[in-house]
């Protein structure tokens, strides 16, 4: 099978292993102080609404995730090597996002550094911006080609659209790249939370993907098995991150998703029976949901089943891949 | 592939250092005097698309192939150089810029202002340097302007239509071409090529973008069954070393 790119499979397993080799060559674990002096260092709180500031930049420049998301990875970088006083951190960060752009988009839609500062409404100067650029870039030898979170959902994403063509069969609007933008938008979340930096970005896109698949298949395990081995991630990381991602993603009411099953589809019966009885807290859920700014501002269904509060299933995909098979139920009725 | 040995870059200037090569497609036409050996047609053909196809499997589109950017060396070795307007492509399709490759190994759908285009676009500049090689250097479009350019392809190809090519009027620049009636045949265009040469130029010159042939099938035509072995071999073992 072929994507539309012209990306076979045979193609997509080598694009895999070549990221998974370069993340190996090239990741460090990032982590953040949580309290210290807020005027002299970035802690960890600084660094997520510096970020989530850079991915609200993107609705006016429009750039592709990939960009976002490597201006993430080298704002992350730069901040573990060099020691930045929070007021600078905007300056450093619009640097960043800029070196990203010219490293990954067409010449035609980079903006000239004047626009850049008036769009972005920056409070640095120009010239500050172009030193900022040459410092970030000197600390960094010049190497800004990384292997990023994004590289790795859009290779994950394809796989499973290739050996799972019938994935999304039985969901209502949701054609695979709707689906990889909602996924995208998670991403974006997940990288905006300094916590889950500890984990390798692969493996974030992997515990991200199977919260997602259980949702909406009934084999979601064996499928995420199959991936699990390709990608050669262990157990223990990717339980536990996913653990921390559900809890962060269910706190930003993105768990569940909210996809809207065709009456055919097996877990359909399962989700209305849930809502029904959690009625009362979901009509409070969706007033929340409308007053966040953050969620309207990616265009989320705001409309989605947000209360399924679910608990982790973390601590049962761990089981299950110990080899206690057993009888295998997606998770909104294992919560239970 | 070009080697590119070293960077050197002072205040205002940046120097590439890249592997020397005696000359340029283009100045190798010139010496030859409109006559070519159609092994050496077929060799330099072949190494095309090897390089493409390393290039494509790699992610990367080189979006400005033509004779001046194929470098010879003396040992007849070809290869392909200026990556200046390539880019990486990933996964999902994205926009990008329609201002690419030089107007005559321009593809149509380019041509009509595709900004989402993937590894076909190299393939429509590689089935016009194929024909130029077999003619020892005679532009297959040489085209003076965007609509020159595109007419000269659909006299030669016939004017394609929805039934042809799905979607074609929907376009950025798509404007309705007169329906040229096609009334010169592939031997009079290609004379001194063979009919599986023929029937793989006919492959990569195909305006519907997905059903251009790729490099790697390219790799596989009939037309390359009688190759020198010594050519296969030796250019799978310089990729090879390339790779690593």
């Amino acid at each position: 099978m072929k994507l539309h790119s012209g990306i076979s499979a045979k193609h997509l397993l080598q694009m895999l292993g070549e990221s998974l080799y370069k993340e190996q060559t090239q990741w460090k674990s990032v982590s953040y102080k949580t309290q210290g002096n807020e005027q002299q260092e970035v802690l960890g709180q600084h660094r997520d609404e510096i970020v989530s500031w850079i991915i609200y930049q993107n609705s006016h420049f429009h750039f592709s995730p990939e960009t976002v998301c490597l201006s993430i990875y080298l704002l992350d970088k730069f901040l573990q090597h060099v020691k930045v006083r929070p007021k600078y951190l905007h300056c450093v960060s619009i640097s960043c996002y800029f070196i990203a752009a010219k490293t990954l988009e067409e010449d035609e839609v980079i903006p000239c550094t004047v626009d850049l500062v008036k769009i972005s409404q920056v409070t640095c100067s120009v010239a500050e911006i172009l030193r900022m650029e040459a410092v970030i870039l000197n600390k960094l030898n010049w190497n800004i080609k990384y292997v990023t979170a994004t590289d790795f959902l859009h290779i994950l994403h394809a796989m499973l659209m290739c050996y799972h063509p019938q994935l999304l069969d039985g969901l209502r609007n949701m054609t695979p790249s709707q689906h990889l933008g909602v996924l995208t938008r998670k991403l974006f979340f997940c990288l905006s939370n300094h916590h889950l930096q500890t984990f390798k970005p692969s493996v974030i896109c992997l515990a991200m993907i199977s919260l997602e698949l259980e949702q909406i298949s009934q084999n979601w395990l064996s499928i995420m098995l199959m991936i699990q081995q390709m990608a050669g991630i262990d157990n223990k990381s990717l339980v536990w991150c996913r653990e921390v991602i559900s809890r962060f993603l269910v706190e930003k009411h993105l768990l569940p998703t909210g996809y809207h099953f065709l009456p055919h589809h097996p877990l359909r019966r399962i989700t209305t029976m849930k809502r029904k009885a959690e009625q009362v807290e979901s009509d409070e859920e969706v007033e929340d949901d409308i007053s966040d700014a953050i969620k309207r501002l990616y265009n989320e269904d705001t409309s989605c089943d947000g209360n399924l509060i679910r608990a982790s299933c973390g601590s049962e995909l761990h089981q299950d891949t110990e080899g206690t098979s057993g009888q295998l139920k997606p998770t909104p009725v294992a919560a239970n | 592939m070009m080697v590119l040995h070293d960077v050197l870059h002072s205040e205002k200037k940046l120097t590439l250092v890249f592997e020397y090569c005696d000359q340029d497609l283009k100045k190798y036409f010139d010496s030859c005097n409109g006559e070519i050996d159609q092994d050496t047609v077929q060799s330099f053909l072949y190494q095309l698309l090897r390089g493409l196809a390393f290039c494509h499997s790699n992610n990367v589109l080189h979006r400005d192939l033509k004779p001046q950017n194929l470098l010879i060396n003396k040992n007849g070795e070809l290869k392909l150089a200026d990556f200046g307007l390539a880019r990486a492509f990933g996964i999902p399709v994205r926009f990008y810029s329609a201002e690419v490759v030089t107007l005559w190994y321009r593809p149509p759908d380019v041509l009509f202002g595709a900004k989402m285009y993937s590894t076909s676009i190299d393939m429509w500049s590689a089935g016009c340097i194929f024909a130029e090689l077999a003619n020892a250097g005679r532009p297959l479009f040489p085209g003076n302007d965007v609509d020159d350019q595109l007419k000269r392809i659909f006299k030669l190809l016939g004017t394609p239509t929805e039934e042809t090519w799905p979607n074609i009027t929907q376009l950025p620049d798509y404007k309705p071409f007169q329906l040229y009636h096609v009334n010169t045949t592939w031997q009079q265009v290609v004379p001194n090529l063979n009919s599986r040469g023929r029937e793989l130029l006919q492959r990569l010159l195909v305006c519907n973008p997905p059903v251009r042939i790729s490099a790697e099938e390219g790799m596989q035509h009939p037309y390359f069954s009688d190759l020198n072995p010594g050519i296969k071999l030796s250019y799978d073992n310089s990729i090879g070393v390339q790779t690593r």
